[in-house]
């Protein structure tokens, strides 16, 4: 190769066949997508949980009673289990992981109601788990407000309206509180993040231990001319410290030389952020093309606002990646800092658990990874259809990310190839 | 400070442990030594010597008696002979002289020959007595040095007993201890070892950390929303104070319409809009009814809940205010309309955690989710270099689920002192983090011995322990997932770790069912015996260790020599 004559498009090219041969790379970038975009949003592919098992105790046995019964049994949330006579019955049959929740109607129900005194019905669900809790809460309280309505016309059918003040909740963009748009959304832009960053870093890691093994080796090799010309015992050296390595065959790999090793840094980095964003743009397309229709994700971004957003965010990931990887040797270490770190991530984004309510420090730090801006950014263009102009913020948050992170990379890179010197 | 002092504890524990630790194993090894040891004497004093002198003495009588009968019997045949020729003298022939002379003499050689074999056999005999004889020397002998050798090790264990003793001088033991123990082994255990002193101490504390302090809020409050008031009137602004002083939101811009909110929606600044219509004064006085009405962003699902429950409140307790303000007005008519504006009343008891806080429900999912992606990791780190043996193998898999089931004893302390839900059985909770470590551990053996390739290993066990928090079937249901989900669900031990957590901490539920869900995990046990076997078959281990068979044959080919 000539060290004068290589062309950016050939970097790009040999950044190419570098990310296609690399076993891991390949491993992480098109494999774990994939698996990841199909295996995580497996359990939520039901979207909205329905049918949880109530259990009721009636202890008034009334026609009014009965109605209530049916009127829950009707809601989509609610699937009636059986009836039994006692609270520590229901209690044993939730322990028993076979029912979700408990429905209460107590003696004289019909007679308070009918009386105007107004009667308690309670209902109790299982907040361990926070999706049957609200969704048993949600389909009893329907309900209940449905038979008071009922009760209420049949009371004074000339009231219009029973309160003052109501209150018309309207939500907004996850129209049925499903988890798809709640979660997913999120959650697979997260996915393609690690995937970029992961796979940059193993990149950079490899060539980064390839330099530094055939450095190691043509230091050996140096030395051991040395110490033939100088007629020293060499037996002696070898078996004391360089003899075991020496003698290992590194293989084709360090024969020639590699790309990486004569093209300017910056350059490097440029084709190999390109080279990744042009393999992420096909990977975005998968998700937000593929995957987001069939999970029934919405996107309502315009197809020009979501690339001016994705593509930087993809450079910036990548860039990142690219300065993680920098600073190892070993193509092991990326990947198990991607592993590691995604779970606590994932609750510092801010879809989860609101950011407003992390602490100040946390806050922060979410603001210096590119997945907050990226999802942050995503979701309000996609899901709540917002302006290109109102998620500026983010968009200049990857520039700044992306070059801070470009730069250390650049450091990194020309200190480890200086190191050599 | 607060650092200083716990590293202090921290190493004060840890020396207190190793110290105890070294005294009981050397009381205990000093003891079983000196029983093996006594008995040993025992068996050689009080069996062996009368043994001998019982075979040497009978022996002697043997011969003694053997030679006595051959005398006798020569005697009687001499005398039968001489009778015989005096008979023969007198009566029969020479020839029959001859033949008894002969007959004599067969029986004299016969008897020389007799007593010939007897003295050697006797001398034989006398030679095995003196060969008994020495062997009983030499043991003596080695007892002898087996005593001095107890000597030696009870002085030993003198020796470590005045040292603890020493050491128990605090003082001297932490100069000792910062000197000897901690400096030295330390650095080297860090400069060594740095990826797994990450994995075993320093990422479990900071990832706990982290984790508790995501949820260190525990329940949604003072979440940023907008309102419009076009009303602008007393009881408009009463409203909207009313609505800013519950807890869960806070008012944090108004905007003059609607239009100019929808920006601010949509990137998320505001989480809600409330708007109040215009004529809500009057309304209100004259009883017309009014509607607020609240956009709340449904998109972060947790937070649009915690909204619009919050605002329903709000409305709910304006509406009281109103109908007592009305009360003063149509007094007559105020219990019909109380009564016709809700006949029922609805009372929610969240069951397991009653104050639906959150940091309790991510807390208890998240914390074993990420001791299970630690221990995973550890496990594969301790597996980087191909182990030499089952043994080896075997050992390394104890290794870390030990260290892992630590952290899970930690954890189910830090949980139950943060107050959570804990009416279950311990002994179970412990039984099922174990489990659950050795499960997961095993997987990665399994996979670890499939692959044998560290780096594409990291890759599957992360494909195979990350998303665990989605499958675990906390945040979303078993029974709503679809068959494949429940499938992968079944098929990681968190799942199952965490219907027991459920079962035990929150419901304090029975232990036949508990341990039940104790058996579904034992089958992940069954994955480190596969992979310990693919090992084997890879690396042609034998199944018993080589030196012990080694030297098994040894002793066996001493003795048929």
């Amino acid at each position: 190769m000539n060290k004068q004559g290589i062309s950016f498009l050939q970097i790009l090219l040999c950044e190419y066949k570098a990310i296609l041969s690399n076993k891991l790379v390949v491993m992480v970038v098109f494999i774990g997508s994939l698996v990841y975009g199909v295996l995580y949003p497996m359990p939520y592919l039901n979207d909205i949980v329905t049918k949880q098992r109530l259990v009721i105790i009636d202890e008034d046995k009334s026609d009014l009673s009965r109605r209530l019964i049916f009127l829950a049994s009707s809601t989509p949330q609610i699937a009636l289990l059986k009836e039994v006579d006692s609270i520590s019955k229901a209690q044993s049959l939730i322990e028993a992981f076979e029912a979700d929740g408990v429905m209460l109607i107590p003696k004289g129900f019909e007679a308070n109601a009918k009386k105007g005194v107004g009667s308690v019905v309670s209902y109790m669900g299982n907040a361990s788990y926070f999706l049957i809790y609200g969704a048993i809460v949600e389909g009893v309280h329907n309900a209940i407000n449905a038979l008071s309505d009922e009760l209420r016309k049949e009371k004074e059918p000339s009231l219009r309206s029973s309160e003052i003040i109501t209150l018309e909740s309207i939500p907004l963009y996850n129209t049925n509180l499903g988890y798809a748009n709640y979660a997913l959304a999120a959650v697979l832009v997260f996915i393609l993040h690690q995937t970029s960053i992961a796979g940059s870093g193993i990149l950079s890691a490899y060539q980064n231990r390839v330099r530094k093994e055939k450095w190691q080796k043509e230091k050996w090799q140096s030395k051991d001319k040395m110490r033939e010309q100088s007629g020293e015992n060499i037996g002696e050296n070898i078996g004391g410290n360089v003899g075991l390595k020496s003698s290992v065959d590194f293989g084709g790999d360090y024969e020639r030389e590699q790309y990486f090793e004569v093209v300017p840094i910056w350059k490097l980095i440029f084709g190999r952020i390109l080279a990744f964003v042009g393999i992420y743009s096909v990977l975005f397309l998968l998700y937000f093309g593929v995957l987001f229709p069939t999970l029934g994700i919405h996107i309502h971004a315009l197809a020009s606002d979501f690339w001016c957003f994705s593509l930087p965010f993809m450079a910036c990931c990548v860039a990142c990646g690219v300065a993680l990887g920098s600073f190892f040797s070993d193509e092991s270490i990326p990947t198990q800092v991607i592993f590691v770190s995604s779970m606590p991530l994932v609750f510092i984004m801010g879809f989860i658990w609101p950011s407003e309510l992390l602490p100040v420090f946390l806050r922060e730090l979410s603001y210096l990874i590119p997945a907050f801006h990226g999802i942050r950014g995503l979701i309000s263009l996609n899901q709540m259809g917002a302006e290109f102009a109102s998620v500026m913020g983010h968009f200049f948050a990857f520039f700044v990310i992306g070059g801070f992170c470009f730069l250390l990379a650049w450091l990194v890179l020309s200190y480890r190839k200086r190191e050599r010197v | 400070m607060k650092l200083e002092k716990w590293l202090k504890k921290f190493f004060d524990t840890c020396l207190r442990v190793w110290s105890e630790a070294k005294n009981t194993s050397a009381n205990v090894s000093a003891k079983f030594s000196q029983n093996l040891k006594n008995i040993a004497l025992k068996i050689l004093q009080n069996t062996k010597k009368p043994q001998i002198e019982l075979l040497k003495n009978r022996i002697m009588w043997f011969i003694a008696q053997l030679w006595q009968n051959l005398k006798t019997t020569k005697n009687v045949i001499l005398d039968f002979a001489h009778s015989k020729s005096n008979l023969a003298k007198s009566k029969l022939s020479s020839l029959n002289i001859d033949f008894a002379k002969n007959i004599v003499d067969f029986v004299a050689n016969f008897a020389q020959l007799v007593k010939i074999k007897a003295l050697e056999i006797t001398t034989m005999i006398s030679s095995k007595i003196g060969l008994l004889g020495s062997l009983q020397k030499s043991l003596e002998e080695r007892k002898s040095t087996q005593s001095v050798q107890i000597a030696k090790s009870t002085q030993r264990a003198q020796n470590i007993g005045t040292y603890q003793s020493r050491m128990q001088n605090p003082v001297i033991r932490k100069a000792r201890f910062f000197r000897k123990f901690a400096m030295k082994e330390a650095l080297r255990c860090l400069s060594t070892h740095k990826v797994l002193f990450l994995i075993y101490v320093v990422l479990p504390l900071l990832i706990g950390w982290f984790i508790y302090a995501v949820f260190m809020a525990s329940l949604p409050r003072d979440l940023p929303i907008g309102v419009v008031d076009f009303d602008r009137s007393v009881e408009s602004k009463e409203a909207l104070f009313m609505i800013d002083s519950s807890a869960a939101v806070k008012i944090a811009k108004s905007y003059e319409g609607i239009k100019e909110a929808k920006e601010d929606l949509a990137t998320s600044q505001i989480y809600a809009l409330v708007v109040i219509p215009s004529n809500y004064e009057r309304d209100i006085k004259q009883g017309n009814g009014v509607q607020i009405v609240l956009y709340f962003n449904a998109q972060f699902v947790l937070i649009g809940k915690a909204i619009s429950g919050a605002l329903e409140g709000v409305v709910g307790t304006l509406n009281a205010k109103q109908w007592s303000g009305k009360n003063l007005i149509k007094a007559k008519n105020l219990n019909l309309a109380i009564a016709s504006s809700m006949p029922i009343f609805s009372q929610i008891i969240p069951l397991y955690n009653s104050s639906n806080n959150y940091s309790q429900f991510m807390l208890t999912l998240l914390l074993p989710c990420m001791l299970q992606i630690l221990s995973a990791l550890g496990m594969l780190h301790l597996l980087r270099h191909t182990p030499s043996s089952l043994k080896s193998l075997f050992i390394r898999y104890v290794f870390n689920s030990l260290v892992f089931v630590f952290w899970a004893l930690c954890e189910i302390v830090l949980l139950k002192k943060l107050g959570f839900e804990n009416r279950g059985d311990l002994g179970l909770l412990v039984c099922g983090s174990v489990l659950l470590v050795l499960g997961v551990n095993g997987v990665v053996v399994f996979i670890q011995s499939v692959l044998s390739d560290f780096k594409k290993a990291v890759g599957f066990v992360a494909i195979y322990t990350a998303p665990s928090l989605a499958f675990a079937g906390v945040t979303y249901p078993q029974s709503a997932m679809n068959v494949l989900a429940l499938f992968w669900s079944k098929f990681l031990p968190i799942s199952h770790f965490m219907e027991l957590f459920i079962q035990q901490a929150n419901y304090g539920g029975g232990a036949d069912l508990g341990f039940e869900i104790l058996g579904g995990m034992l089958w992940f046990l069954l994955f480190f015996a596969l992979g310990s076997g693919i090992y084997a078959l890879r690396n042609d281990w034998e199944i018993l260790p080589k030196n012990l068979v080694a030297s098994v044959a040894k002793k066996v080919g001493q003795k048929y020599e």
